[in-house]
């Protein structure tokens, strides 16, 4: 192994404003809740090189905008993603009955093979629930999703759902369903491609240049 | 170590991933194993690196690894526990014996308090015969490795044993430590007849105790008062030559070890008359003896065992006895006694030194030698797992933050750019400044949405899209709108909002949308005529009326300018040819656009005119729709085709045709005062109500000077034969 990584995979983290995905980022990066932030307008990534089966495998998040009026900007990023964590807020159930058009965007602008897993965050407010593990539970399994209560504040289950995701991708890259390719989001680290910073931009900036 | 890594392997890929018990074991974090297969493979890279520099371009990722393996290292306290361990290490040389007493004196000193952990016992000369030289026979060693097991007090294991004629090496363990003893592992070197023959040599058992490495070599050197150089060639021959060989295949010497003991019969002598070392012996001087003792002199003077350590002897030489006697050689030769047997040790730098327990002879008899021992103490370094998990954890994630630190980030003084309000022809610009607050360069550009290519909508400009900031700096981004005869259309006539979403990337970091919004006054310039006769009420804040209703036969805002000039400068001279001022024509287009009456405001009739030329102008379709430009130009040389070509305009087209040629026609009427002649406005009308679409090739090139007169007559032909309307 040459690289202090073998892979690097693309996750995007969506759902509504306010459901928490800066902050779970924050938490699965730095360890720290931040609880204060400002409202993510654009997108922010962070990255992180975890361990799968003994494999050295670089996360890259991207972290989208909640607000409605860019939805249709924020469709740009799911392109190439190999993990979509798709979160909702378990004290606010409008943020839950939005989840169906989330996550037809994610699975119209993803490939099939994406990891789909769904987040209900802010497990910690448990006296606000309003949203019960059960329902999502339900729900998670109608669409065939994978499904965690977190806490980007207390930290809990963070970790879980970043590498459960990843765990899954691997797998999926493992019995050859996936692609080694950078636009499926998942890349295999050699020396000729070493690439790994987003390039979302790199891409179009040939279309700007003219 | 090597079972545990293959274990491992085979693991992986038979795994079900979503079980809680695998998740489980990922709270528990990365393994040991996998820090050190990962670690491992970093020295193999480096040494690749070297060969094939052309696989391993980026030096980045190597740097990377080495700082974790290095920060890993720095920090080894935090996740090793020390233990103390003893060791006892005996060396004999039996002349070729058979085992015949007990070994009790030797193995089991009444004065050592302490079960040794590791007993360490080499022999030499064990094997005499012919056979164990030539044929490499170890059938010898037999009895005397069960002798030792049986005389050995408490629960040992063997770990392994090591023969090379008649030098053994045998290492046995407490049974209980025997799971934490890897990569158990021996060599042998031989240096006797020929610098090759067994019957001088050493062997060598090396192994790793939890987490530190301890190497054992048991050696016979060359023997004889003289042979000093040899001896100590002999010991860097051996020093050498073993060699150890990894599972992973890395190969180690006999200095890549915490701790490297080395005994056996070394053969150094004591270079004084007999008599003289007898008779210190009997005096128990052993201080001064052991000042002559070669092997101290040549360690003293490094030209052997550099760096190794003996423990103070004070004991008497262990060589030559009378067999079964306590007797020195009383044969014809008189040997000379000396300390033929010893036990030194070296710990290496990175390592705890050892402590000192004993070092002893022991009276057993059987031999011309007598047994030495020596006994220590290690300290073990013992790496707890899950601590070296969160250390290995933590590094990680101190590499993630600087690299996450090292992305660019930059603030941006609005995400939303609010224009207010914006007039037709009129730039508003509006800055924001972006300031780079992290602690790289940063590189930004604006780049285009999903499926689109251009940055912007069409009425939107940026300046600068790209750009590139040091730490600290901050740019001025100047977003201007303008709204023109192509881009008005879109709010005047298709009602859509202004607003856009602009996406501002810095080049591997991340990306910030700016909202952009205004609100277009509705104008009735960069119109359609089609949509202007749906308002009857100033077009600013109304909606066209419902297409089904009666609508206005021109735009009402076409009669106000006709009519205005009709009442108040039909005899101006220069009507049409001088020009208006630009300011004045902007409060005229207020008033249009309000319904505010023109009598609030100031302008001369020639601001008047042009308005109305501007007017025609900027229409999104001329009066001479694009679909009939090229019939028109056709039929321009005759006046009866042009009177074709007309009654075939849409409704209200020809109601605006006909109602601005009757005009032109009263003021030509006046062209004493006005000065004015058809072809002049022939030639300026021409120009509004017949121009090609603004899409079609014509409209790329300046028209050549016969088509310009071609339009020019089709109107002309209107404005001289009265009876063509
Ligand atoms: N109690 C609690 N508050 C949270 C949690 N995660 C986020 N928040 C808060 O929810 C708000 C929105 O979080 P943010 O990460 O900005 O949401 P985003 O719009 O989805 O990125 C912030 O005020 C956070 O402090 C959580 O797990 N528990
Ligand atoms: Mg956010």
């Amino acid at each position: 192994m040459s690289f202090p990584y073998e892979y690097i995979f693309k996750y995007i983290i969506i759902g509504d404003m306010g459901v928490g995905k800066s902050c779970l980022l924050h938490q699965f990066t730095e360890n720290k809740f931040v609880p204060d932030s400002p409202h993510t307008i654009g997108v922010e990534f962070g990255t992180r090189i975890v361990d799968v089966n003994n494999k050295k495998i670089k996360l890259q998040i991207w972290d989208t905008a909640g607000q409605e009026r860019f939805r249709a900007v924020t469709r740009s990023y799911y392109r190439g993603a190999a993990g979509a964590l798709l979160v909702y807020d378990i004290t606010r159930r409008i943020t839950y009955n939005h989840l169906t058009t989330w996550l037809t965007d994610a699975r119209n602008l993803t490939n099939p093979n994406t990891v789909i897993m769904l987040i209900g965050n802010k497990k910690d407010l448990e006296g606000q629930r309003d949203v019960t593990y059960e329902e999502a539970s339900a729900f998670a399994k109608q669409n065939g999703l994978i499904f965690v209560e977190s806490s980007a504040k207390t930290g809990e289950n963070v970790e879980e759902a970043f590498l459960r995701t990843a765990k899954l991708i691997f797998q999926s890259v493992q019995e050859g369903n996936v692609d080694l390719i950078p636009d499926g989001g998942i890349t295999k680290s050699n020396a000729t491609n070493t690439n790994n910073t987003p390039n979302l931009g790199q891409e179009k900036k040939s279309d700007c240049a003219c | 170590m090597s079972d545990t890594t293959t274990n491992n392997n085979s693991n992986s890929s038979v795994t079900t991933p979503v079980t809680p018990l695998v998740l489980e074991d990922e709270n528990r974090g990365v393994s040991d194993e996998a820090i050190e297969a990962s670690l491992d493979g970093l020295k193999h890279n480096t040494l690749k690196t070297s060969y094939t520099v052309l696989n391993t371009n980026n030096p980045h990722i190597d740097v990377n690894t080495q700082w974790i393996h290095n920060k890993l290292k720095e920090k080894e306290p935090e996740y090793t526990e020390k233990k103390n361990m003893s060791i006892f290490l005996g060396t004999w040389n039996v002349n070729g014996k058979k085992p015949s007493e007990p070994l009790d004196l030797w193995l089991k000193d009444p004065q050592m308090t302490i079960q040794p952990d590791i007993y360490a016992i080499g022999f030499q000369e064990l094997d005499l015969t012919a056979e164990a030289l030539l044929l490499g026979d170890t059938t010898r060693s037999l009895p005397w490795e069960q002798h030792i097991l049986s005389s050995l007090q408490g629960d040992y294991v063997k770990l392994l044993s090591r023969q090379l004629v008649g030098i053994l090496l045998c290492v046995y363990v407490k049974r209980e430590h025997k799971p934490h003893i890897t990569n158990a592992m021996s060599d042998i070197a031989a240096v006797g007849i020929m610098g090759m023959m067994g019957n001088k040599g050493g062997v060598a058992i090396r192994f790793s105790f939890y987490n530190t490495t301890i190497c054992i070599i048991n050696s016979h050197l060359n023997a004889h008062l003289d042979n000093v150089l040899r001896r100590n060639q002999d010991m860097r021959d051996i020093a050498k030559n073993i060699k150890f060989i990894t599972d992973d295949g890395k190969t180690i010497n006999i200095y890549e070890h915490d701790q490297l003991f080395w005994i056996g019969d070394l053969n150094y002598r004591i270079p004084l008359p007999d008599q003289e070392v007898k008779d210190r012996i009997k005096k128990k001087d052993f201080y001064n003896l052991f000042l002559q003792d070669q092997l101290y002199t040549q360690m003293k003077s490094g030209s052997a065992f550099e760096g190794f350590q003996e423990p103070p002897i004070s004991f008497a030489p262990t060589y030559k006895y009378d067999a079964g006697t306590d007797e020195y050689d009383s044969s014809e030769k008189k040997r000379t006694p000396a300390w033929c047997d010893r036990v030194l040790w070296k710990t290496a730098k990175t390592a705890e030194n050892v402590g000192i327990l004993s070092y002893r002879r022991h009276e057993l008899m059987t031999s011309d030698h007598r047994p030495v021992s020596a006994s220590f103490i290690i300290k073990i370094k013992i790496v707890i797992p899950e601590a070296k998990s969160r250390v290995y954890q933590d590094i990680v994630k101190e590499l993630d933050k600087k690299e996450n630190d090292s992305m660019p980030d930059a603030s941006i003084s609005s995400n939303m750019v609010d224009f207010e309000e914006i007039k037709f022809m009129t730039p508003v610009t509006r800055q924001i400044v972006i300031e780079n607050i992290g602690q790289v360069i940063a590189r930004f550009q604006f780049i285009p949405k999903l499926d689109e290519t251009s940055l912007c909508k069409p009425w939107l400009k940026i300046s600068p899209i790209a750009g590139m900031m040091i730490p600290k700096e901050k740019i001025m981004l100047e977003l201007t709108i303008y709204v023109d005869n192509l881009t008005s259309q879109a709010f005047n006539v298709n009602g859509e909002s202004m607003d856009d979403i602009l996406i501002l990337h810095l080049e591997n970091g991340k990306d910030y949308f700016i909202s952009i919004s205004g609100v277009f006054q509705k104008t009735c310039f960069g119109n359609t005529l089609e949509n202007l006769v749906r308002y009857p009420h100033p077009i600013r804040n109304n909606i066209p009326i419902p297409s089904d209703q009666k609508k206005l036969s021109i735009p009402k805002e076409l009669w106000r300018i006709v009519d205005y000039i009709y009442y108040n400068g039909l005899k101006e001279e220069g009507l049409f040819i001088e020009s208006g001022v630009t300011k004045e024509m902007e409060l005229i287009r207020d008033c249009l656009d309000s319904g505010e009456p023109f009598t609030n405001i100031t302008f001369s009739i020639h601001s008047m005119a042009e308005t109305l030329i501007r007017f025609l102008e900027s229409l999104v379709e001329p009066v001479i729709p694009f679909n009939m430009y090229q019939q028109a130009l056709d039929a321009s040389s005759s006046p009866v085709s042009c009177k074709t070509l007309v009654s075939h305009l849409p409704a209200v087209n020809y109601n605006v045709f006909f109602y601005l040629i009757s005009f032109l026609i009263e003021a030509l009427s006046h062209n004493q005062e006005n000065k004015l002649s058809p072809d002049q406005l022939a030639i300026i009308f021409s120009t509004v109500f017949l121009r090609p679409s603004p899409l079609s090739p014509q409209s790329q090139y300046p028209p050549e000077a016969a088509i310009v007169k071609k339009r020019a007559d089709l109107i002309l032909h209107f404005l001289i034969s009265k009876d063509l309307l």
